[in-house]
C-alpha cells in the first residue's frame, strides 16, 4: 500500500484557521491550502466546524474555497450528516471523491454517515472505539474493527472505500500504544485484506518533549506496518523530508526518482553545496536548447513517417 | 543525420532520456558508422554520467538508469559493428567483474571497446571466483586479464587474482589490469596489478602497451 499524505492543517480546532472560518477569509484558507498542496499532500483535511457558526454554510464555503485554487481530493472532516450531504451536493467531484471523516462504534454513529458513503460513494474513515471507549488491546480493538466492517458492507461501502484509523493514544499514557497499532494492522490487513488504514497519529507524542521527533518516527515505523493514510503537516520540513525517504525505501518511488529530485529542489535536509547549485542552475539553462533540439527531431520523425505512407 | 545526431545520443544518455534508443536506431538506419555511434554517442553518454556521479550531481539510482540505457542502446549497435576494426588480432583479454561485484555495463563497455581495436576478448560475466579468471586464461590462452571491481568492498578481490597468478608461477604469462568506478592508480598498485585504466578508451591503450611492452607485439 501507498503511503498517502492527508495535510492536516485546514482545521477549525487550529485557532487561525477558526478565525478564517468565522471571518469568511478565502486568502487564508487558500494560502494554507496551496502550502500544504506545495509540501506535496495527497488529500487536504477540511474541518469547519466552529461553536455558533453554521457547518451548513461554512463546510461548502470552505470547500469552495479551496477548490478554487486547486483540485486536490480532499477529506471532509465533520460528524454532521446534513452539512456533509449538502456539500457533496454542491459540487461536481469527477475524479476527485472526498473521504468522509469520521464514524466510531457508538451508538448510532455508523448509521449515520455509512449509508452518504455509499450513495456518494465516498470514502469513510472509521475510528475503532464504541460505547465502552476505547479498548485498550489490539485483541478488542480488531473485535471493533469487525463490527465496523460488517456495518459497512451491509450499508452497501465496498472495502476499498473504508479506511479504517486503529485511534493512536499518547505514548505517555502506557507503553503499549505504540506496538499495539502495528500489531491491529496485521490482523486487520490479514482478515480484509482490501480495506484501507488511517491514522491522525501527533497524538502519539501528546505531553512529550521533542514532540516532532517522535511524530515523525512512528510515521516510519507505521509505514514499515503497512499503514496507508498519514494525516500530518506536510509543511513541517523534517516531516516532508522523511516522507520522500519512506516512499523510496518502501520501494514506491522508482529508481528513487522523487528522493533525488527533492534533494535538488533543496527539500531534504542537507542543503546542497553552492557549486551542486551551480552546475544545476546551468543545466536547467540548457532545457530551452534541448526542448528546441527534441522539437526539431520529433519533427524529422513525424515528416519522415508521412513520407512512408 | 550527421555527427551531431551521434553527439546528441550522448548527450541524451547524459539526460537519463530514453530518447536515446530511438535516436541510436535512427543514425544505424541513415548508414552512420557504427564505431562513431558507439564510441562519439553511447560511450561519451556513459563517461558524462560517470562525471556526474563523481561530482555527486547524479546518484547511484542514476547511475543504474544510464546503465541500463546505455546496454539497450549497446544491444541495438552491436549486431552492426564489426567484428574487428582491421581484422588483425592485436592479442586474448579475459575480462569479467570479480567476486561479490554484480556490475556489468562498465567492464561491457571495455570488452567492446578491445573487440574493436582489433583483440579477441573472452568475457566471463560477474561475481568471478578469483581462481576463474585464471582458469579462463589458461583455457583460450590470453595475454592480459582485465578485473572490473565497482565497490570498494570487492576491490580487495582483486588481490586474490593477483596472488594466485603470482602463486602458480604464471605472472609472465598473463599480465593484470583492473578498472572500475571506485578503482584508480594507486589502489591497483596495491593490489600488485600490471595496470590500471580510467575509462574504455584508456583500457584499449593499456592493452595496447602491455602488448608491445611484455609480449613483443608492434
Amino acid at each position: 500500500m501507498a503511503v498517502v499524505v492527508i495535510g492536516e492543517s485546514l482545521n477549525a480546532t487550529i485557532p487561525a484557521i477558526c478565525e478564517a472560518v468565522k471571518t469568511h477569509d478565502a486568502a487564508y484558507i487558500q494560502k494554507v491550502a496551496l502550502e500544504q498542496v506545495a509540501a506535496d499532500a495527497d488529500y487536504l483535511d477540511l474541518n469547519a466546524q466552529v461553536t455558533g457558526c453554521d457547518e451548513m454554510i461554512d463546510l461548502p464555503w470552505m470547500v469552495e474555497t479551496v477548490r478554487a485554487v486547486t483540485n486536490i481530493p480532499m477529506v471532509l472532516d465533520s460528524s454532521n450528516p446534513p452539512a456533509i450531504i449538502k456539500t457533496l451536493e454542491s459540487f461536481d467531484w469527477a475524479g476527485q471523491v472526498p473521504i468522509i471523516s469520521s464514524i466510531t462504534n457508538e451508538g448510532n454513529s455508523p448509521e449515520k454517515l455509512l449509508p452518504i458513503a455509499a450513495k456518494y460513494n465516498t470514502g469513510i474513515v472509521a475510528l475503532l472505539m464504541d460505547d465502552d471507549g476505547i479498548t485498550h488491546t489490539a485483541k478488542g480493538r480488531f473485535k471493533i474493527c469487525e463490527d465496523l466492517v460488517r456495518k459497512s458492507r451491509d450499508a452497501g461501502v465496498p472495502d476499498h472505500n473504508l479506511w479504517i484509523d486503529p485511534l493512536i493514544l499518547p505514548i505517555g499514557t502506557d507503553d503499549n500504544v505504540g506496538t499495539i497499532s502495528f500489531e491491529l494492522l496485521q490482523m486487520m490487513k490479514q482478515a480484509f485484506p482490501n480495506i484501507r488504514t488511517y491514522c491522525g497519529l501527533s497524538n502519539v507524542s501528546f505531553g512529550m518533549p521533542h514532540r516532532a521527533l517522535m511524530n515523525r518516527t512512528y510515521v516510519a515505523m507505521l509505514a514499515a506496518n503497512g499503514m496507508e493514510g498519514f494525516m500530518i503537516n506536510p509543511r513541517v520540513k523534517e516531516m516532508r523530508a522523511m516522507i520522500y525517504a519512506i516512499r523510496a525505501l518502501m520501494g514506491e518511488d522508482e529508481k528513487c526518482g522523487k528522493y533525488i529530485q527533492a534533494h535538488r529542489e533543496g527539500v531534504l535536509l542537507t542543503p546542497m553545496t553552492d557549486e551542486q547549485k551551480a552546475r544545476l542552475a546551468e543545466k536547467q539553462s540548457q532545457e530551452e536548447e534541448k526542448a528546441r533540439k527534441k522539437a526539431e527531431r520529433e519533427a524529422r520523425r513525424a515528416a519522415k513517417g508521412e513520407g512512408a505512407e | 543525420m550527421d555527427q551531431n545526431d551521434i553527439s546528441e545520443i550522448a548527450e541524451l544518455i547524459a539526460d537519463l532520456d530514453d530518447e536515446a534508443i530511438e535516436l541510436v536506431k535512427e543514425c544505424l538506419e541513415a548508414g552512420l558508422d557504427p564505431v562513431s555511434v558507439l564510441k562519439d554517442g553511447v560511450v561519451k553518454g556513459l563517461e558524462k554520467i560517470g562525471q556526474l556521479f563523481e561530482s555527486k550531481d547524479y546518484f547511484l539510482a542514476e547511475l543504474m538508469v544510464g546503465g541500463e540505457l546505455a546496454e539497450t542502446c549497446i544491444k541495438i549497435i552491436d549486431p552492426h559493428l564489426p567484428v574487428t576494426a582491421d581484422g588483425s588480432n592485436q592479442g586474448v583479454v579475459v575480462i569479467g567483474a570479480v567476486s561479490g561485484d554484480l556490475h556489468d555495463i562498465g567492464y561491457g563497455l571495455v570488452a567492446k571497446q578491445l573487440e574493436l581495436a582489433g583483440f579477441e576478448v573472452h568475457s566471463i560475466g560477474v561475481n568471478n571466483d578469483s581462481m576463474r579468471f585464471i582458469e579462463k586464461a589458461k583455457e583460450v590462452g590470453a595475454h592480459i586479464i582485465g578485473l572490473s571491481a565497482f565497490l570498494v568492498t570487492t576491490i580487495p578481490n582483486c588481490k586474490d587474482v593477483v596472488n594466485y597468478v603470482r602463486d602458480m608461477g604464471l605472472q609472465d604469462k598473463f599480465k593484470i589490469i583492473m578498472g572500475g568506478a571506485e578503482t584508480n592508480q594507486e589502489k591497483s598498485n596495491m593490489m600488485g596489478a600490471d595496470g590500471w585504466a580510467p575509462n574504455a578508451m584508456e583500457a584499449v591503450t593499456l592493452c595496447k602497451t602491455i602488448m608491445r611492452e611484455h609480449f613483443g607485439r608492434t
